[in-house]
């Protein structure tokens, strides 16, 4: 799991090596045996220094997807995150530098690791990436990222590391389904460049450039301490509540919603762990990332992103991504995608305004309103119309149409009663494949975990129960198909978790 | 229930909120600090028996924090057992400032009780005191905070207002401020801000643009059409409201409240200390009331508030003869008046703040004071006092002449 040994010149060299994977990722086992290493370090005295280093390609490419779907209770969750913390801080207050050594991409987890070492020094390879993917998955940091990267570069600067791609350099690209996946990962000079890192040197000098900084340290004969930790540390930039504080949240609170139309909690429980916890100290804050973070891990968003991303890397591995066809995912596609856009146009015709229909897809997450073809075509002119309230009556207080919500409802279990159909008949024959394909082929919005996803988010007897009340209103295109029925009776899910 | 009177009525001209303005160089205590004294100078008032005072102030930080509303009583000397209290109802501050004034001799906890409002908007600019509404990520994102430019915006477009309809609204409330300073309607509640020496800092409002014509403001780039479009305001308010297309932004400084300094102050005093300090009542608070409405379109709170007011009084809009909204925007006027069919020649008849600014914590007291005034210059009985107010509230005054 973890190399560890001491050098003639006091330096404790910890060194990822998992067996039989080709990465390092960060589980039960993995952590434990570094929370181990970094422990006897601290408490040998003739350590003087500790180098992490990785024996694989990578540094550590982040949590393991296998334990985040496990999921758990709060409190467990919370408190195997707490402990996480606390190894974190015992080793960067521990009195002994420690410098890490990266020798390839740290992304997650790992980069958080690194960034609780005292010195990172990354090897210039091209392909090195460096960030934090965990918004993609629906998830925060979760151990220390959304603390020490603002602390470290300041909060505007930390956003498009922790936020990408919602304030990343694409910020104005639209959010088209899968859009919102994309992490920003940068390479080892921009890393250098946001002060992520200290030094980038050629590949296969960075554990003698660590080793370096160690001996000098050690020899300096300065305590080793975080900028955070040091007296008189200030934010760069600035805390949340000064005036460009206050600017930057109340800027990037609506930027987010824009782009996310608030399905997605992550970013946003990401701007609330920058947002509350640099206003305490760095242990508070790590508190308050770990709520949100336990939050996010149980969260159907997270659930429903991760296990889609699972079948996509899974699916990646081999050479036929989708066991069916093509021809069988085309058909697929234009049955459900046509659905979708059938169903705005049942909404049309029932009378109901144009804006609201459109509105209400993009609302709902998809990557266009059911109604864009028709407009695009020219045929239909979306228009404001002047409401009129009621003279001379008790006006009413302002309300949204209530009607919103209903329309979303309709154009997203339609998808999800077509994709059961085309399941029963075969059309395709794995759910994961009907899944990953809606999101791929169609920018159906990944937090809902794709149309059969979806059924297993509401559950089945009340994804049923849903549709049978929308099939008595508007007809038998809701009428869930008997297998569903079948699975229902027999307590049979489409998805383990 | 106890009656609770007006007994005066007093206010600073407002200057220009702005480095250079006329009002720029008096702090925000010297103002508060100038109507109180005006009211005791004015009815002789033994200060001992004042109960309270209630100021409103939005951004109670900085020269504004720590209770302005007593330590410029303290400062005004009055005797130092008159308490204060500062309120904040964002932009109804100043009013709610006079209704929980009026509330305390009503309920019979108190005999004499001065209400107003301070801002001093040069000096300590909108938004100094922060807040979680627009910057905690959770709530944000759970009211759809918008700024209330893009929600007046808002109303324009959902109640069909064009540029030229809120233009035009603009210009009569210059040509009416204008009329009404030309024909000295407001000497009576003007206290000129003086300095150390006795000589006048200001004594005129001096905001109002008299000569503007609609060709003027026809040239005006809307205020908030950046903010809408290019930091996401409007999309965060489309999905509120997700039955209008696009947000159409009619709205400008033009025809918006001017951004000024002023404070405003309002003596209160049941039947019996009015006699006991040979004062004579102006008018009768007949009822008030506050109402939450939903917070992201925000400025549709005063015909709610109204409406609610006037049930409490067993009234309707028809028994009204006088009604003051502030001019926030123009389109929450039109709305207002579209709402409760109320014709422009019965509302803010003296103009309003988008010629005379609105200095956020002391407006509702001073246009309180404006509709008194009015009501006995016309010799007319009721009236109505109401101001639309952040995250969706209002809030509304009915009075009534003796």
């Amino acid at each position: 799991m973890l190399n560890y040994s001491v050098g003639s010149d006091g330096i404790a060299s910890i060194e990822w090596d998992m067996p039989g994977q080709a990465q390092n990722l960060l589980n039960d086992a993995s952590m434990t045996a570094f929370a181990k290493a970094i422990r006897d370090a601290l408490a040998d005295p003739s350590v003087k220094g500790i180098l992490i280093t990785s024996a694989k390609n990578d540094f550590i490419a982040g949590g393991d997807l296998e334990v985040l779907m496990q999921g758990g209770e709060a409190q467990t969750l919370f408190d195997g995150t707490l402990r996480w913390h606390k190894l974190l801080r015992a080793m960067e207050t521990g009195g002994k530098p420690v410098a890490a050594a990266l020798n390839g991409s740290a992304l997650g987890g790992g980069m958080e690791l690194a960034l609780a070492c005292h010195y990172r020094v990354a090897a210039d390879h091209p392909q090195a990436r460096f960030g934090f993917p965990e918004v993609t998955l629906g998830l925060s940091p979760g151990a220390g990222g959304t603390q020490r990267v603002p602390r470290l570069m300041g909060i505007q600067a930390s956003l498009p590391l922790l936020l990408a791609p919602v304030f990343g350099s694409g910020v104005l690209a639209p959010v088209v389904g899968s859009g919102v996946l994309e992490g920003q990962r940068i390479g080892a000079s921009a890393a250098l460049t946001v002060k992520l890192i200290h030094a980038v040197v050629p590949p296969g000098e960075e554990r003698s450039a660590a080793r370096n900084w160690l001996i000098a340290s050690i020899h300096g004969g300065v305590k080793p301490q975080q900028p955070w930790d040091s007296r008189g540390y200030k934010i760069p930039g600035g805390g949340p509540m000064t005036p460009a504080g206050i600017q930057l949240f109340t800027g990037a609170n609506a930027m987010l919603r824009e782009k996310t139309y608030g399905n997605y909690p992550a970013p946003r429980h990401i701007l609330s762990c920058i947002f509350e916890g640099l206003q305490t100290d760095i242990d508070t804050g790590l508190k308050i990332e770990a709520r949100y973070f336990v939050n996010l891990v149980m969260s159907p968003e997270a659930r429903n992103m991760i296990r889609v991303r699972h079948f996509g890397i899974n699916e990646a591995d081999t050479p036929v991504a989708i066991n069916d066809s093509n021809v069988s995912r085309d058909v697929y596609t234009k049955r459900v995608f046509g659905a979708y856009l059938a169903e705005g146009m049942a909404l049309l015709a029932e009378g109901v305004a144009p804006a609201l229909i459109d509105k209400a897809g993009l609302i709902a997450g998809m990557p266009a309103g059911p109604l864009a073809p028709v407009v695009g075509s020219g045929v239909l002119a979306l228009t404001n119309k002047p409401s009129i309230e009621p003279a001379g009556k008790i006006a009413r207080q302002a309300q949204a149409d209530p009607g919103v919500e209903r329309i979303i409802e309709r154009l997203i279990l339609i998808q999800s009663l077509e994709a059961a159909r085309c399941l029963a008949e075969k059309v395709l024959t794995r759910p994961q494949d009907a899944d990953v394909s809606a999101i791929l082929d169609w920018g159906y919005p990944p937090f809902r975990g794709g149309p059969i996803g979806w059924i297993h988010t509401l559950g089945i007897g009340k994804f049923i129960a849903d549709s049978q009340r929308l099939a008595a209103q508007h007809g038998p295109r809701f009428a869930p198909p008997q297998f569903l029925h079948d699975m229902a009776a027999k307590e049979e899910r489409f998805y383990p978790a | 229930m106890a009656e609770a009177y007006i007994y005066d009525a007093v206010r600073t001209p407002r200057g220009k909120g702005r480095q250079g303005g006329g009002l720029n160089q008096a702090t925000p205590i010297h103002l508060a600090a100038t109507v109180l004294r005006a009211l005791r100078e004015r009815n002789r008032l033994d200060t001992s028996l004042v109960d309270d005072v209630v100021l409103g102030c939005v951004e109670p930080v900085a020269e504004q924090g720590a209770d302005i509303a007593r330590v410029a009583a303290l400062y005004a000397d009055y005797a130092v057992t008159a308490p204060g209290v500062t309120v904040s109802r964002f932009c109804a501050s100043g009013l709610e400032a006079c209704n929980q004034a009026a509330a305390q001799i009503m309920a019979g906890q108190a005999e004499l009780v001065v209400g107003g409002g301070v801002e001093s908007m040069s000096r300590v600019p909108m938004f100094s005191s922060g807040g979680a509404w627009p910057t905690d990520p959770q709530v944000a994102h759970k009211t759809y905070f918008t700024p209330q430019g893009i929600s007046a915006d808002l109303i324009a477009t959902k109640w069909g207002y064009a540029r030229s309809d809120v233009d035009g609204y603009a210009i009569e409330s210059q040509r009416r401020a204008k009329h009404a300073w030309d024909n000295a309607y407001f000497r009576h509640a003007i206290v000129p801000v003086l300095d150390i020496n006795g000589l006048v800092m200001l004594a005129h409002d001096e905001h109002m643009r008299p000569q503007t014509t609609l060709d003027d403001l026809a040239a005006l780039k809307p205020a908030f059409q950046e903010q809408g479009e290019k930091y996401g305001f409007d999309s965060v308010i489309l999905q509120r409201y997700p039955e209008v297309e696009r947000i159409e932004h009619v709205h400008h400084a033009g025809n918006s409240s001017g951004i000024v300094d002023g404070a405003a102050a309002v003596l209160f005093g049941s039947a019996a200390m009015g006699k006991k300090l040979g004062l004579k009542p102006r008018a009768r608070i007949r009822s008030f009331a506050s109402i939450g409405s939903e917070p992201a379109i925000m400025l549709t709170g005063p015909s709610y508030a109204a409406e609610k007011a006037l049930q409490r009084a067993g009234m309707s809009v028809k028994d009204i003869d006088l009604f003051e909204l502030n001019e926030a925007f123009a389109a929450v006027v039109l709305r207002f008046m579209q709402v409760l069919e109320i014709s422009h020649e019965r509302i803010n008849v003296n103009g309003g703040a988008i010629a005379m600014g609105h200095p956020l914590g002391a407006t509702g007291a001073m246009i309180l004071g404006t509709l008194l005034d009015e009501l006995e210059r016309r010799d007319l009985a009721t009236g109505l006092v109401t101001l639309c107010v952040g995250a969706g509230m209002g809030t509304a005054t009915v009075i009534e002449r003796l």
